[in-house]
């Protein structure tokens, strides 16, 4: 009796969360943008033509490298960071170590709207305005990333490191040749978590890069879907499908420490 | 401590030798572990502290002047005159009353969905990971691409335009309607945080114990007395985030309202400002109009109404909590 019914109701949910995509892909194959919307039954009306359209037509292949660069660096420089500071916050008893805890927490908290303009003034300031430096230094680290290593790290066995410490390393070593190397379904998490973010984050390259050899993903589609509006509707998806691949990709092969992570740190937090 | 070492002296001196010593051991030790914390610890310290800390500080200073990018060497300092004339602004008014008229809709409907959907996928259902994978995919996704898609999606002629049209809706582009504009966001809203509400709230239901519920059954509970009895009260610190994160991230809306309302090179939040956003605001007032002294001062006043309904919702839950 109710089963059906449960069925139903996730069938229909799903089909409302998945309709976008499909469309999606669906218009980036259709040629010609004036049939959009009336769903051509002759396979001859599709084809890969916008895609090529898109990437010669474009400068969405540097969008994509710089994409590429900027959060493959910021991932790897999160990973290794927020790892370094969660460990010793968990596993290091010292001076300061409480006050540099609560004050992770409290950043956590702050909205990073405030952050647009005083960054934008200071990478202006420092002349880093359309450059790398400064779409990627300023996100090399990241409070949540830090709190989700550290909460790791607190139930990491001491035993461990207590076996390390007679064998003769020190402190440094043990988080790099011990901990670290076991750290990793959370530093995959971490991973996942950063590369996504980083890969759609739009307001602070927006500000930061200004020429269009420097944007973003985000900041170029949102120029061809937004400026050229008129002129291809289905170039303009075909774009939005390249854009939107790595990320679905990166879900789907990680899917698992994915979701099992933004329950832990969601209800830890 | 204090009592007991004053009542035996043989006590205190053997446990302070004891503390010296170990003490000591711990001297030699910790100048290394210190050493090592901080060595661990300087790239965040140094980074966070550039880019996180010493912004927060600098917003809060240009907040109290007149600073404009353009001419920084003008600023001045004008002490309350941005929050002032802020709050007298008729647009950005207009820009919180929208943003919690988005909350207001968006936070109860999500929730709710997200908890039934939850619920659902909680009983014995086949392909949950298929459903639960399904229902995150909008979240994961670039919020500028869902606004473009949404957009095409509900122009004129588009796909949802039409279908809507048969609950009596009109043809035309949605983005560009004052009726329906505010909605489009609305959905947009739900459609790309649906997913991970729903997946807190799995997780939530999941943490409770199958005993309770057979528990529950020999007592002759009913579903929906097992549900209101047992169930939510249960959820409350996952309904408690997931409130929680609802309010916070629909205040901080930007890049969806962003998106549908620039369309065509529109004024953002057009047509006439019905789906501004406050985050929408202070972006413009900083980098169209570069007036980062007035824009610093809405970031502070979205920043206070944040902490002030985080508060205010935490200890509402503490004292539901303990009564």
């Amino acid at each position: 009796m109710k089963r059906p019914v449960f069925y139903m109701l996730l069938i229909l949910t799903s089909l409302v969360m998945l309709l976008p995509f499909v469309w999606t892909l669906y218009a980036s194959l259709v040629k010609n943008d004036m049939l959009v919307n009336h769903f051509p039954t002759s396979i001859s009306e599709y084809g890969f033509e916008n895609f090529m359209y898109i990437i010669t037509q474009s400068h969405i292949a540097t969008w994509y490298k710089n994409s590429l660069f900027v959060t493959i660096t910021i991932t790897v420089g999160n990973l290794l960071f927020n790892s370094m500071a969660g460990y010793s916050l968990a596993r290091i008893k010292f001076p300061g170590s409480k006050i540099l805890f609560f004050v992770t927490l409290g950043i956590m908290m702050v909205p990073i709207q405030i952050l647009l303009i005083p960054i934008f003034i200071m990478m202006a300031t420092a002349g880093w305005i359309n450059t790398y430096l400064a779409l990627i230094i300023p996100f090399l680290v990241n409070p949540f990333g830090v709190f989700l290593m550290r909460q790791f790290f607190v139930t990491f066995p001491k035993e461990l490191e207590e076996s390390a410490k007679v064998d003769g390393l020190n402190r440094i070593s043990i988080f790099f040749r011990i901990a670290l190397p076991l750290a990793k379904p959370a530093l995959i998490a971490q991973a996942i978590f950063i590369f996504v973010w980083n890969w759609n984050s739009f307001p602070f390259p927006s500000i930061l890069a200004t020429e269009p050899e420097m944007y973003t993903l985000p900041v170029g589609i949102y120029q061809i879907t937004n400026t050229a509006y008129t002129s291809s509707i289905t170039a303009s998806m075909a774009g939005v499908v390249l854009m939107t691949i790595p990320t679905i990709v990166f879900f789907m092969i990680f899917q698992k420490y994915f979701i099992s992570s933004s329950i832990g740190s969601g209800i830890k937090g | 401590m204090k009592t007991v070492a004053n009542t035996n002296t043989g006590v205190k001196s053997k446990s302070q030798s004891y503390y010296n010593k170990s003490k000591r051991f711990w001297k030699k030790e910790s100048v290394k572990e210190i050493g090592a914390a901080y060595f661990l610890m300087a790239p965040f310290i140094l980074i966070a502290g550039i880019f996180i800390f010493f912004p927060i500080l600098y917003s809060l200073i240009i907040s109290f002047q007149d600073f404009s990018y353009l001419n920084p060497d003008a600023a001045e300092w004008v002490g309350f005159n941005n929050y002032v004339a802020l709050l007298q602004d008729s647009t950005f008014i207009n820009a919180i009353k929208n943003t919690v008229m988005l909350l207001a809709i968006v936070v109860p409907i999500q929730t709710m969905i997200a908890l039934i959907l939850a619920a659902v996928l909680n009983s014995k259902i086949r392909a949950r990971t298929f459903f639960r994978t399904v229902y995150y995919l909008p979240y994961i996704t670039s919020p500028i691409a869902v606004g473009a898609v949404m957009v095409y999606m509900f122009n004129r002629d588009g796909v949802m335009t039409q279908f809507m049209t048969l609950f009596g809706m009109d043809n035309v582009a949605w983005y560009a309607d004052g009726r329906y504009a505010f909605y489009l966001i609305v959905f947009i809203i739900i459609w790309t945080q649906i997913g991970f509400y729903t997946v807190l709230y799995l997780s939530g239901l999941q943490s409770i114990s199958d005993d309770i519920y057979e528990a529950a059954k020999i007592d002759g509970a009913n579903k929906v007395q097992v549900f209101f009895k047992i169930t939510a009260p249960l959820l409350k610190p996952t309904t408690f985030l997931v409130l929680f994160m609802g309010v916070i991230a629909t205040l901080q809306i930007f890049e969806q309202p962003y998106v549908v309302s620039t369309t065509g090179g529109a004024l953002p939040g057009s047509p006439s400002e019905s789906t501004l956003t406050m985050v929408m605001y202070l972006y413009t007032q900083a980098f169209t109009y570069f007036d980062m002294g007035y824009a610093s001062a809405a970031a502070f006043i979205i920043f206070i109404m944040i902490f002030t309904l985080t508060l205010v919702q935490y200890w509402y839950f503490e004292k539901r909590e303990r009564s």
